[in-house]
């Protein structure tokens, strides 16, 4: 420190160069999970899990194994209260969403032989206020779908 | 001081879950704490449990105001509101 105190007695100025180095990153909790499975309503939407606070998603899953298909099944993501995600499993087998990170939603199994289907978040997404999965069945069925989600809050 | 973080609200096991994440006062470790199952998320409910967890004389609760109490429903039926992307 070029002017004899420590650098935490005073505010650090970028223009003035007080320092030769800033490191700077997010101030984010702990990372948390919520997992859980429900035997869901058919043709309805049914919300998985829902959060209220302010944080970023590092990841996630949902998954279907069941007897019949749930192609026409959309996974919801509503974030900050605006609908960001709205994807049908079979739009997403037909477009080849399966890279990660190329997409907020990614295919990682599609078996409409033995009706196996799952999608994993992408790691980054942020949120303000809040955010909300669902899982809307369109098919008839009443599958039991399980759900993963990692996440922190700040 | 006990400041709220978030509220999670999540379904497993045909039962809906509640848990209250806040911080403390000179702590940047978050607590979790189970509010338990299949209960209507209120603001009077998050609050009062929020000056349970006030140990240290009157409370100080901090609400930020990002953080709503707004209880989820398990399904809403024959809602077809949301279309396909």
């Amino acid at each position: 420190m070029a002017h004899g105190l420590p650098d935490y007695y005073r505010g650090v100025d970028i223009a003035y160069q007080a320092l030769s180095e800033l490191i700077n990153r997010p101030k984010y909790g702990g990372c948390k999970r919520s997992t859980g499975t429900m035997i869901v309503t058919a043709n309805a939407n049914n919300t998985l899990f829902s959060l209220s606070g302010k944080g970023m998603i590092y990841g996630g899953l949902v998954q279907t194994s069941y007897i019949a298909s749930q192609k026409n099944a959309l996974i919801v993501f509503y974030i900050d209260g605006a609908l960001i995600l709205n994807e049908k499993l079979a739009h997403l087998n037909t477009n080849v969403l399966d890279k990660p990170r190329s997409y907020p939603l990614v295919l990682n199994k599609y078996d409409d032989t033995n009706f196996i289907y799952a999608v994993t978040f992408s790691y980054g997404i942020t949120f303000e206020t809040s955010i909300q999965l669902i899982y809307q069945e369109n098919d008839g069925g009443t599958p039991a779908v399980g759900y993963k989600i990692f996440y922190a809050l700040i | 001081m006990v400041e709220l973080r978030g509220i999670i609200q999540y379904y497993d096991g045909g039962h809906k879950h509640v848990q209250i994440v806040v911080r403390r006062e000179h702590n940047d470790i978050y607590e979790t704490h189970e509010l338990g199952v299949d209960m209507p998320v209120t603001k009077d409910r998050i609050l009062a449990e929020l000056a349970s967890l006030e140990t240290a004389g009157p409370a100080q609760l901090i609400w930020p105001h990002h953080i709503e109490a707004v209880d989820i429903k398990r399904s809403s039926e024959n809602d077809k509101d949301i279309k396909v992307g």
